[in-house]
């Protein structure tokens, strides 16, 4: 069974080719929403008040971030996957190819992390958002 | 005998460069905006990006993925059903309702350059 991989390795890569697929429907739906909602709804301008106003939403807010964090994982992955199948057409040395395999993880994984601390993280600065805290004050004390 | 250029040769061509392309876009678009976490730098940047040169890459990214995205459907319809045998007009289509999307999606991108909206 190992004469058509290169290699003899055990892996057809069956796996990665079914999760490019799953991945791909998954961006159909996200990227469309990410266009959609960030680009090509009210002015199509993109500001921090505008982003504020998304991400701390108290009810929408967790839903973008969820979101967001979901589409950062699946382009990533669907991306670096498919750079993975380009190098594995042109590269053939098995020791080449485990180093370049190992550089895309490691590039996937800083910039999962480097993507999820910046929507995880996303918060007005104090005096932005003063107004409205000083405004949840007034109100939990009124009541 | 002389080199000819096949559908599909084509549409696997273009699926290639252009998922490349949006890869490169990918990594600079988490990269820029992780440096963006205060209101001035955040709207600097956005200056920046809406002046006509980003406005014409926003496009370019645009068009890169609507095809990519049209084409990646078209191999779905290949893999999982009868697609096979209507890549060829399937591929036509995709070109098609690429160049409709694509200019479509770049009206309101573009209004930023030729409109009033600076």
């Amino acid at each position: 069974m190992n004469g058509y991989k290169y290699g003899g390795s055990k892996n057809t890569g069956s796996i990665g080719w079914l999760l490019q697929r799953i991945t791909a429907v998954l961006l159909l739906l996200l990227l469309l929403a990410h266009f959609v909602v960030i680009h090509y709804s009210g002015t199509g301008d993109v500001n921090f008040n505008i982003v504020k106003d998304r991400l701390m939403h108290p009810v929408w807010g967790p839903v973008w971030r969820t979101l967001t964090l979901l589409l950062l994982a699946t382009a990533l992955f669907h991306g670096l996957n498919g750079v993975w199948g380009v190098l594995l057409d042109y590269i053939k040395k098995g020791a080449l190819r485990i180093w370049l395999f190992s550089l895309i993880v490691t590039i996937g994984l800083i910039l999962v992390t480097l993507g999820s601390i910046t929507i995880l993280s996303f918060q007005p600065p104090a005096e932005a958002g003063t107004n409205a805290e000083a405004e949840l004050v007034e109100q939990g004390g009124g009541q | 005998m002389r080199f000819h250029w096949y559908t599909g040769q084509v549409a696997w061509v273009l699926h290639r460069i252009s998922g490349l392309a949006i890869v490169l876009y990918l990594v600079l678009h988490i990269w820029s905006i992780s440096k963006l976490t205060d209101p001035t730098t955040f709207d600097a940047e956005m200056d920046l990006y809406s002046k006509p040169l980003f406005k014409f890459g926003e496009v370019a990214v645009l068009a890169a993925c609507v095809f990519h995205a049209l084409n990646g459907i078209r191999i779905l319809l290949v893999d999982f059903a009868a697609g096979a045998r209507y890549h060829k007009p399937l591929f036509y289509a995709v070109l098609a309702l690429s160049v409709v999307v694509i200019a479509v999606g770049a009206v309101p991108i573009l209004k930023h350059v030729f409109g009033g909206g600076g």
